[in-house]
């Protein structure tokens, strides 16, 4: 047992643990938060990796913006407890999100397929390795900005027109200009 | 870095966004010069495009691929974007609509759909698929006034995300598996997964990627999105849809299934040829109780993706070379009914089928041109649509699959049904006693007599055409 | 076992210089407005200088009852406190206090200080939703939104930094600076008014203080609290003032460069310069208006960042 499994753990477990809280918590506010915590926890793991640059991004994009609109959407909406119909049925039982046991076995089997791959995945075939993760943030830029260029730039038309729609969608004058 | 392998690309999306730019500072009246240049856009993209390498050479860092279906769908979607952009001109100002903000996002989705066509890895792909899916959502809620354009809005936007999801976790997988995002490397990779002792997790991460292509094309069990969406879209962007849309879920599915995963075709293919029967049948037999017109055509567009899915699921090159012969009668038939249903429904006319009725009478040139697109959608002899299934019977033939030949025959017949039951409302029920009138407008005119003139081309001296298509499927399957 | 007797030692000089910033910030800000604004009570009371009266509050702070108001989200509630402290005490991690002294020399400071900043709202957030009050949720929404329209362009005033320098490194900037003997101030001057505009309304301090604006919201995000939850609310408060300034300083002041005196000295003498500034400004402007803020905010200050980001990347490509 060394210091950065201990933090793995722990954090893998916050991780985790806040996951499952965003679908069952009862209150949507509290759903946000529990996001909030999920997204630290990923940060925290990719520091782990020493992927520092994304852990940093990773923070200030998710944690930081991504929460906030997600708390603006949540504010500026209806506010109400989400009540989780009863379960009718055996089948309810199993269906029902926070109790059941098929979302449960779901994960468990997704979690499972995802550790084959990417434990035995990889390895097994020819994969250009990575530089030394020295300065992580160069690395990422080169890749950036050289190899994905297309679709960064690709990325960047997509949001500017995500970003017209929600104009349009949202203008209140009525449908009409002018 | 060297964009110039993205040239049409560059320009589309530039355009897009000086249409935006411009917008504010054009006023009402002069809305329909931004029109023009939207028109002026696609027509220089379309002229960029032809000056592009067709070699087959891979650009901007592997993320590009110039071959002739990379030179071919470009053609096809600036085309289809083309003849929407006529007909929406007059439908937008009769709705007080703000053209520029619809032109650009037609723009950008177009650009979307080109990206994807012209990819060569996985990423740049997805990317694209991005781009053409979410300016769509945003179109098809564009009419803000009309709850249902909304309620199609968000249909679309919640099956789109989770297509979207599926195909990223897919993708994702696919990644872990063979350690690289390059289309051409792909199917080497997985193939060699196979025979690892976790190899099941390939049909998962093709199953994923099937699903979700099928979720974009519409195809049965995953088109119960489809009606909705394309019923309650404003009409320009339904044809939009089930053009430009579908022919990128096709592109995609070309790339990534027939060339990224063609060693694994024998397994694939029989997926697929299921799929393209039950699509065709799903769609067909629903289509048969429609009563509004778009809806009804939302089903036959269904049948139509399952008739071109055949000519993918056999994996051969004719296949593909049908499969794109298909997708050009299919953008003229489809782009065609619409600018007839536009023009149609331009005056507070419903859309329901019984407002056809006496059309006939009424305005024997649009009732006789959606007759031509209807045979056309049939497969009668001398229009696209023949030649088109002519092609795919063929391929499912030479493919070995016979019963997908029978299955396209079979459902042609279906499809008589709901076709003749519109064309006999429009020839010999009566003329409705308040019938109000009807004009096309200029740019309506001109894309229907476009696309009937491309039906016709495409049924009579299909030579070209069929050339043209198997040239560009030549790279496909290697 | 090494590695970790040395990150609590870390952590407990921050978490030390914390309170003393606190103490000693609350002291100055209290000084400085009685003189600027003719203030009797902050000139004459509390012993030598005004010392004792930091004290005073400090015991009052500790011996009041710690009062959960009725119907609060007491989770929520009770960990605001101590989630809005956490980015305050975690950007102390990569601050270059001196040439060779600072905790944790990141190359990737610049990120990991606005990221760590970033978390700020939530802690905002968390008081304003789990208070139970009105005042708290419109203070609260008052703060996310001036907290998010201000942050980029704070974040993209850094950047013609890191353009001129190609790093992110803090200790990286500063060392450009000093080889150079230019402090990025008088080059990147759009970029430095912006920064300090935006860090103001960052803060959350008047002439921004809309958040906790006491004649309309009583106190925002914070009206329900008192005691030793309030005291830890007031000390990330005047934390994210000093560490803020520092940012300023060690971007376009030259960090710890300057003749004479040793490294930490300068670092500390510039940073509580920005500091006095700050307070200055508190005392003297009037509040703005929310719209007028947001305007500042979107239709100014965002422009003119980007405009500074392009500017430097043009001048870099051309020279």
């Amino acid at each position: 047992m060394n210091w950065p499994m201990v933090a793995f753990v722990v954090l893998g477990g916050i991780t985790v643990y806040s996951g499952w809280r965003v679908a069952t918590a009862p209150l949507v506010t509290h759903a946000a938060l529990f996001l909030a915590v999920t997204f630290a926890g990923v940060g925290g793991l990719f520091f782990l990796l020493q992927a520092d640059f994304l852990a940093a991004v990773q923070l200030l994009l998710y944690a930081g913006a991504v929460m906030t609109v997600v708390i603006f959407a949540i504010m500026l909406s209806e506010m109400k407890d989400i009540e989780e119909p009863r379960p009718r049925g055996w089948l309810g039982a199993l269906r029902s999100p926070s109790l059941g046991a098929l979302p449960f076995i779901g994960a468990v089997l997704l979690f499972a397929v995802m550790l084959v791959v990417y434990l035995r995945g990889a390895p097994a075939l020819p994969v250009t390795p990575l530089p030394a993760p020295t300065n992580s943030t160069v690395f990422i830029a080169g890749a950036l900005f050289k190899i994905y260029a297309l679709p960064f730039e690709v990325a960047s038309v997509l949001l500017l027109a995500a970003m017209i729609g929600a104009i349009i969608l949202t203008r209140v004058e009525g449908g009409r200009r002018r | 870095m060297d964009f110039g392998a993205v040239w049409p690309e560059i320009i589309l999306a530039g355009v897009g966004m000086l249409l935006v730019l411009l917008d504010p500072f054009v006023g009402a009246k002069r809305q329909r010069a931004l029109g023009y240049l939207a028109v002026g856009g696609i027509v220089a993209a379309g002229i960029a495009t032809l000056f592009e390498p067709r070699t087959g050479e891979v650009a901007l860092a592997g993320m590009v691929i110039l071959d002739p279906l990379s030179l071919f769908f470009r053609l096809l979607f600036l085309s289809a974007a083309l003849l929407v952009t006529l007909f929406s001109f007059g439908f937008l100002q009769e709705r007080d609509q703000d053209v520029g903000e619809f032109m650009a996002l037609l723009c950008f989705a177009t650009t979307g759909a080109m990206v994807m066509a012209i990819s060569w890895d996985i990423i740049s792909l997805y990317v694209g698929l991005e781009l053409l899916s979410i300016s769509s959502y945003i179109l098809v809620a564009f009419l803000r006034d009309e709850r249902r354009s909304h309620e199609a809005g968000l249909k679309y936007l919640l099956n789109g995300a989770l297509a979207s999801a599926l195909l990223l976790f897919g993708l994702s997988l696919i990644y872990g598996l063979t350690g690289t995002t390059a289309i051409p490397v792909l199917g080497r990779q997985l193939a060699a997964a196979l025979g690892h002792p976790y190899g099941g997790i390939v049909w998962l991460a093709v199953g994923l990627v099937l699903a979700a292509l099928a979720f974009k094309i519409a195809a049965a069990p995953f088109h119960l999105w489809a009606p909705d969406a394309y019923e309650g879209a404003p009409t320009p962007v339904t044809g939009y849809l089930m053009v430009v849309a579908e022919s990128a879920g096709f592109a995609a599915l070309i790339r990534l299934v027939s060339t990224g995963m063609g060693p694994l075709s024998t397994e694939w293919g029989i997926w697929l040829a299921g799929l393209a029967i039950l699509t065709m049948t799903v769609g067909n037999v629903t289509a048969l109780w429609q009563q509004n017109i778009k809806r009804m055509l939302a089903y036959s567009s269904v049948a139509q993706v399952g008739y071109i899915l055949a000519g993918i699921a056999v994996a051969t090159r004719g296949g593909v070379g049908s499969t794109l012969f298909y997708l050009i009668a299919y953008l003229f038939s489809t782009l065609g009914c619409f600018a007839v249903i536009i023009a149609l429904s331009a005056r507070g006319h419903g859309e329901q089928i019984a407002d056809y009725a006496g059309l006939g009478r009424r305005r024997p040139w649009l009732a006789g041109l959606l007759t031509l697109f209807f045979a056309s959608y049939v497969g009668i002899p001398a229009t696209a649509g023949f030649m088109g299934k002519l092609g795919l019977i063929g391929a499912a033939i030479h493919g070995d699959m016979a019963w997908l030949a029978v299955g396209i025959a079979v459902n042609s017949a279906i499809s008589i049904g709901y076709y003749w039951s519109v064309a006999r409302t429009m020839w010999i029920d009566p003329v409705p006693e308040a019938a109000g009138a009807i004009r096309a407008s200029a740019g309506g005119s001109i894309s229907l007599v476009l696309s009937a003139v491309g039906v016709v081309l495409l049924g009579l001296v299909p030579q070209m055409f069929f050339h043209l298509s198997q040239w560009a499927s030549a790279g496909v399957i290697r | 076992m090494n590695i970790l007797l040395y990150a609590l030692l870390k952590a407990v000089i921050v978490v030390a210089f914390l309170g003393l910033n606190a103490f000693v910030l609350i002291w100055a800000e209290r000084k400085i407005s009685g003189y600027i604004q003719r203030r009797y009570g902050p000139l004459r009371v509390g012993g030598p200088a005004g010392a004792l009266q930091s004290a005073a509050d400090i015991l009052k702070l500790l011996t009041k009852e710690d009062f959960v108001p009725g119907g609060a989200d007491k989770w929520l509630w009770t960990l605001a406190p101590a989630v809005s402290l956490i980015p305050a005490v975690l950007v102390y991690l990569v601050l270059p206090i001196g040439k060779t002294v600072v905790l944790q020399n990141l190359n990737i400071g610049l990120v990991f200080f606005a990221s760590v900043t970033s978390f700020t709202l939530l802690g905002i957030f968390m008081a304003g939703w789990g208070s139970n009050n009105k005042y708290s949720l419109v203070g609260a929404m008052r703060a996310g939104a001036q907290l998010f329209s201000y942050e980029i362009p704070l974040i993209l005033s850094t950047i013609g930094v890191v353009i001129a320098t190609g790093t992110l490194t803090l200790q990286g900037i500063v060392e450009a600076q000093a080889q150079h003997h230019e402090w990025f101030v008088f080059p990147q001057f759009v970029g430095f008014v912006v920064f300090y505009v935006a860090s103001l309304a960052e803060l959350n301090r008047t002439p921004f203080d809309l958040a906790e604006a006491e004649s309309e919201l009583i106190a925002g995000y914070f009206t329900e609290y008192s005691g030793i939850r309030w005291a830890m609310f007031a000390i990330a408060e005047y934390s994210n003032l000093f560490t803020t300034s520092a940012l300023g300083v060690t971007l376009f002041l030259g960090g710890w460069h300057g003749p004479w005196l040793p490294g930490w000295m300068w670092f500390l003498l510039k940073s509580y310069l920005l500091v006095f500034i700050g307070i200055w400004i508190r005392w003297t402007l009037p509040r703005v208006r929310i719209d007028q803020l947001m305007d500042l905010g979107w239709k100014f200050l965002f422009p003119l960042s980007v405009a500074n980001v392009l500017g430097t990347a043009l001048y870099l490509m051309v020279r």
